[in-house]
C-alpha cells in the first residue's frame, strides 16, 4: 500500500482534523468507541428484558394489571374467549397501537435516509442541500418523539399501563424512554450542527463533523429497529 | 508512537471526510425500500404466527438483517478498513453471545421452577 507523510493538519479550530492511527480521524474513532459503549448499555437493558420475559410465565400475565383499567378488561375479555390464549405485548398496545410504532419506524428509517443525503450534500460541498437534508432529519425526530410522547400518554392515562407493579410496563418504558432520551439528545446534536451548517461551516474538508451526527443518528435508528421488534412483535 | 502509526496513514485517508470520498456512494434508496419492505413484512409476521419457533426465527432475522442494513450502508461499515470493523463488531458480537447465555440461563430456570411445582 502506498503511503505518504500525514499532510498539514489544523491543530485548532472547526476544521481540526489529526489521523487516528486507524485510517479514520479521530473524532470519527472516538464516536464509534462510544457508539460500541452505548449499545453495551442497550445490550444490557434487552437483556434483563428477555430475562424477565423468558422467566415468565405468560407475557403480560393478567394479574399485573389493576381489576377495571382497560387493559385488564381487554386482556381478560380475550382470556374469557380462550382460557388457553397465550397472551403478547400485542394485546397491550393493541392493533392500533402497533401500527402506529410501525409508522414511527418508518419515519426513523426516513430521518436515517435524509441523513445519509446530508452527508452526501456536504461531501459535495452543497451547502443548501446539506442545511435541508439536515432540517428534514430534525423534523424526523421530532416526529418520533411527538409520536413516543402521545403513546405513553395514551398508555398511562387511557389505558393504566403504569411503571410499578408489573414487569411489562417497568421494562418498556424504561427501554423506550432510555431510547427516547437518545432521540432527544439527537435531535439537539443535529439543531446545533444544522445552525452551523446553515452559516456554511461545514464542507468536504470537515465533513466529519456530518458524519459523526450521522453515526449517532444511525445508531439511534438501529437500536430502535431491534427495540421495536423485541418489546412490541416478539 | 502514535506519531509513527499517524505517518504510515496514507494521505488521502487521514483528513477528514476524505476516506469516503475514495469510494462512491451506495445506494440508499434501495436500502430505504429493502428497509421498508422488510419493515412491512416484520409487522405482518406475528399476525401469521401468533407464537412459536418460526415467529422467533422470522422476527430475529428480519431484525438483524434491517440493523445489519444501516450498520453496513448507513454507517459505511461496508467502507471502513478490517481494523474498524474489528474493533467495532468483536465486542459487540461478544456481549450478544453473552446476552444470549443469560436469556437461556432464565428459560433454563423457569422451567426448573415449573418442573419443581409439578406445572
Amino acid at each position: 500500500m502506498a503511503t505518504a507523510p500525514a499532510p498539514e493538519i489544523a491543530m485548532y479550530g472547526p476544521d481540526r482534523v489529526e489521523p487516528s492511527g486507524f485510517n479514520v480521524p479521530w473524532q470519527k474513532f472516538m464516536m464509534w468507541i462510544f457508539l460500541c459503549s452505548d449499545g453495551m448499555g442497550f445490550i444490557g437493558l434487552l437483556s434483563a428484558y428477555a430475562m424477565l420475559r423468558f422467566g415468565a410465565e405468560m407475557w403480560p400475565m393478567l394479574e399485573w394489571f389493576q381489576q377495571g383499567t382497560p387493559i385488564y378488561e381487554s386482556l381478560a375479555a380475550l382470556l374469557a374467549k380462550d382460557p388457553n390464549y397465550q397472551l403478547l405485548p400485542a394485546d397491550v398496545f393493541g392493533f392500533w397501537g402497533i401500527q402506529l410504532t410501525a409508522l414511527n419506524t418508518f419515519v426513523l428509517i426516513c430521518s436515517s435516509v435524509t441523513m445519509v443525503k446530508a452527508y452526501s450534500a456536504c461531501l459535495d460541498g452543497d451547502q443548501k442541500k446539506l442545511s435541508r437534508f439536515l432540517l428534514m432529519t430534525i423534523a424526523g425526530g421530532v416526529f418520533f418523539l411527538g409520536m413516543q410522547a402521545y403513546e405513553w400518554t395514551h398508555l398511562i392515562m387511557d389505558q393504566g399501563l403504569n411503571v410499578g407493579g408489573n414487569p411489562l410496563g417497568a421494562t418498556f418504558y424504561a427501554l423506550t424512554g432510555f431510547h427516547g432520551a437518545h432521540v432527544l439528545s439527537g435531535v439537539i446534536y443535529l439543531t446545533f450542527i444544522w445552525n452551523g451548517a446553515r452559516k456554511g461551516r461545514y464542507g468536504p474538508k470537515n465533513a466529519v463533523a456530518i458524519e459523526n451526527v450521522g453515526l449517532f443518528w444511525h445508531f439511534v435508528d438501529l437500536v430502535w429497529i431491534v427495540v421495536f421488534t423485541v418489546v412490541y412483535l416478539f | 508512537m502514535a506519531n509513527d502509526a499517524a505517518a504510515a496513514i496514507p494521505a488521502e485517508a487521514a483528513t477528514s471526510g476524505a476516506a469516503h470520498e475514495t469510494h462512491d456512494h451506495p445506494n440508499y434508496m434501495a436500502v430505504f425500500w429493502a428497509l421498508l419492505v422488510l419493515t412491512v413484512v416484520e409487522v405482518a409476521v406475528p399476525y401469521v404466527w401468533h407464537t412459536g419457533a418460526i415467529k422467533i426465527i422470522m422476527l430475529g432475522g428480519l431484525g438483524a438483517a434491517k440493523a445489519g442494513l444501516v450498520g453496513w450502508y448507513f454507517m459505511h461499515l461496508k467502507f471502513e478498513l478490517p481494523n474498524l470493523k474489528l474493533i467495532v463488531c468483536v465486542p459487540l458480537v461478544f456481549a450478544t453471545i453473552l446476552a444470549l447465555g443469560v436469556i437461556w440461563d432464565a428459560g433454563a430456570l423457569y422451567a426448573k421452577m415449573q418442573a419443581a411445582i409439578g406445572g
